[in-house]
């Protein structure tokens, strides 16, 4: 699991969520990639600074600025199969993806946070071709606004046969562990029709019931 | 888009790229790496400027120029490369800051060097860096020390063991007195079977990268890289049809480029160079014959261990049997979810799920072509399956393996590519040693492990899997884990004696450092 909180220029998380969307439902998703990423689920939220949280308790709080002007924030989560270094880097086959990736970057603020000639900062990355061509350096930053640790693997009813040695400092349950897109899709052996009911690209939009939130008397 | 290159004609600067970068020196089966620590950096620059050729020196390093023909090769071919430590104290520290800075993503992994960066390529365990370069080869009577001892390699080809002797003690007679400590010394030799041979008993280094602008050894016959009996396919091509079906690598991921790599900034001085991880592998023979001898059927195990029949024949082209009127590029054009333009025999149904080439095989761990479930394996044409792949010059040292004697034998060279982090180290890392390896991977442990390095060192309970090896035959259910043949008792027969992350100057390059400059 991947969950990040990404400090973001003031007043710009709006903005760059919005792009995000388009993105999401973009024509043109590229190459299949979807069993190489492995992503599961993913799920991005975008919080302007001085915000209060939509719940009765504080949720994300945006990091403060220098100067006084708080940053944005810019919450992604993403479940995904296998490692965290190539699941990332099959990204970077997908130019589209690397365009979002380096639009993200390009609007992170971290000032106060990390010098801007660190090697990992977003700046220095922005600076030197972005994350394509600075593939560790974009690891680090994106480690340094992790909450998850991607070594922690997904736990199921029969538990892990191979525990890590300190009891992690969350548990993400998976109601089918060791499932993996690869194995959904696979046309021999995956699931029944699923090229034609996820297809790659040209997929219809998906026409929802409407949902009832719960009776609250 | 695949192409041909034409004989003779390359973009690249050859004159002034090394010649091991381009070249698999075929016929210069007698090789000997000699290490060392650099103890006056003036007198190894001077080194540096008698190697450089036209220098009118004894012996010169080898370029990547075609030789005029057959009857004017060359006696010996002579290469150079340093690792960090050796790098900067010929051009100072902080000239290597200067490059570093604007080079991080191709500096990433060299910087840090082989021993720093052990548990990324599982080189953990036995294979620990505490471990490393105590054989034979060790010239020293003090044990090796893995942050002095280790500054420069000079690997030199020849043709019999006698012209690597001659050749030899003329190199050593170049090096100033007092410049550099010789400290670790391998030979590589040929085995009987042949120089394409392995200890294990497979023909090795079949299928490396097709490099965009890789020009022949000779005028007139098959790229480097190519397969054995190449160029008899390329004899038998029709008129405009390329025989040849791996896809084209931009050079640019072996030989450093300025302007047009995408996936790296670098300092012009790196320019033409590139980088290699140095490996000493032991190879633990009689124990793999035991462990393929407990199966039924040794030779399909040994197959489906590697992911080709001993002799050279791809599994996926040939399930039940080594074909011998398979050559050339037969033996490489082959994919697993979509055949490839002249892929030989008959392929399973579409969408392989390691059936037939297990996803525990070596050559599938280490080159998963175009199947796409591999994680990291990604994109489409040139994008996927070349973006992580590594050139191979490794041949076997030691002798013949004789039932039951205690040698110390294996592989020993260089795994090259430009981006270190993400070629050898992705491959060793997230392909040889994870079991998340592929997505729709059916076998009951998922992969579990590259089956010829065995499982990684940790304990076994901290590996799922660890010692099983899955293989289904063409007649089973790859959904079905009754289906699966069940191998117990794999373990590791491949051990780490030694690791060094070193860079290949351009000659250019190498002639600033002769300076102890960079520009």
């Amino acid at each position: 699991m991947l969950m990040l909180f990404l400090p973001v220029r003031p007043g710009q998380a709006q903005d760059l969520h919005a792009t995000i969307g388009q993105l999401i439902s973009g024509a043109d998703p590229g190459p299949d990639s979807r069993p190489s990423t492995g992503v599961h689920f993913f799920m991005t939220y975008p919080m302007v600074a001085g915000t209060p949280s939509p719940i009765i308790v504080p949720t994300f709080q945006a990091a403060p600025g220098v100067g006084g002007k708080a940053k944005d924030l810019l919450v992604v989560l993403s479940i995904y199969d296998a490692d965290f270094e190539p699941y990332i880097s099959a990204f970077f086959a997908n130019p589209a993806i690397v365009a979002g990736l380096n639009m993200i970057v390009g609007m992170l603020d971290e000032t106060g946070l990390v010098a801007a000639d660190d090697p990992t900062s977003a700046a220095n990355i922005i600076a030197n071709g972005g994350v394509r061509k600075n593939p560790a350096a974009f690891y680090q930053l994106l480690m340094r606004y992790n909450f998850a640790d991607p070594t922690i693997p997904a736990i199921g009813p029969g538990g892990i046969a191979n525990p890590a040695p300190t009891p992690p400092r969350y548990f993400l349950g998976a109601t089918f562990p060791g499932l993996t897109v690869g194995k959904i899709l696979d046309l021999k052996t995956g699931y029944p029709d699923a090229g034609a009911l996820w297809p790659e690209s040209g997929a219809p939009a998906i026409t929802y019931e409407p949902s009832t939130p719960p009776t609250i008397s | 888009m695949r192409s041909p290159n034409p004989a003779g004609v390359s973009a690249l600067d050859l004159p002034d790229i090394q010649g091991l970068l381009l070249h698999g020196y075929k016929g210069y089966d007698f090789i000997r790496h000699l290490i060392f620590r650099i103890a006056d950096p003036t007198g190894v620059q001077a080194l540096c400027k008698a190697l450089a050729p036209g220098s009118g020196g004894a012996l010169s390093i080898t370029d990547s120029t075609q030789w005029p023909s057959v009857k004017a090769k060359p006696p010996y071919r002579l290469n150079i490369a340093f690792t960090q430590t050796g790098l900067a104290k010929l051009i100072t520290d902080a000239n290597y800051r200067i490059v570093a800075s604007r080079s991080n993503t191709l500096v990433d992994a060299f910087g840090s060097g082989a021993v720093a960066r052990a548990g990324k390529v599982g080189d953990v365990g036995t294979n620990d860096p505490k471990n490393w370069w105590r054989t034979d080869g060790w010239q020293l009577p003090t044990p090796p020390d893995l942050a002095q001892d280790f500054d420069l390699i000079l690997s030199l080809y020849a043709q019999t063991p006698a012209g690597r002797d001659s050749w030899c003690g003329t190199l050593l007679s170049m090096i100033p007195a007092g410049a550099a400590v010789l400290t670790f010394r391998q030979d590589a030799d040929p085995l009987p079977e042949g120089p394409d041979f392995i200890h294990f008993g497979y023909r090795d280094g079949i299928s490396q990268p097709r490099l965009q602008d890789a020009p022949p050894t000779l005028p007139g016959t098959s790229p480097p890289g190519a397969p054995p009996g190449a160029a008899t396919s390329l004899a038998r091509a029709a008129s405009g049809d390329d025989p040849d079906d791996r896809p084209i690598v931009p050079s640019w991921y072996f030989i450093i480029a300025d302007a047009e790599a995408p996936t790296y900034n670098t300092h012009p001085f790196l320019v033409n160079g590139s980088f290699g991880a140095f490996r000493l592998l032991a190879q633990d023979v009689g124990r793999f014959n035991e462990m393929i001898a407990r199966d039924s059927n040794p030779e399909l195990l040994a197959a489906k261990m590697c992911g080709r029949w001993r002799d050279g024949t791809p599994l996926e082209v040939s399930a039940d049997s080594p074909d011998p009127s398979l050559t050339g590029f037969d033996l490489t054009n082959f994919d697993y979810q979509t055949p490839s333009l002249h892929q030989k025999g008959k392929p399973l149904d579409l969408g392989d799920t390691g059936q037939r080439c297990p996803y525990a095989s070596h050559i599938r761990r280490s080159n998963p072509r175009d199947d796409t479930s591999v994680i990291g394996n990604s994109g489409d044409g040139n994008a996927m399956a070349v973006q992580h792949r590594v050139l191979r010059r490794a041949q076997p040292f030691g002798p013949p393996y004789a039932a039951g004697d205690q040698e110390n034998r294996g592989l020993v060279g260089y795994f090259i590519g430009a981006v270190l982090s993400q070629q050898f180290e992705f491959i060793m890392g997230s392909w040889i040693t994870h079991g998340g390896f592929a997505g729709n991977d059916h076998s009951p442990n998922s992969g579990g492990f590259d089956a010829l390095f065995g499982p990684p060192p940790p304990p076994p309970q901290q590996s799922p899997g660890a010692g099983l090896f899955y293989y289904c035959e063409d007649a089973g259910d790859p959904s079905n884990p009754a289906d699966y043949t069940k191998v117990d008792g794999v373990t590791q027969i491949v051990t780490t004696q030694g690791g060094l992350y070193v860079f290949f100057p351009s000659l250019t390059a190498l002639g600033l450092m002769a300076s102890g400059r960079i520009a």
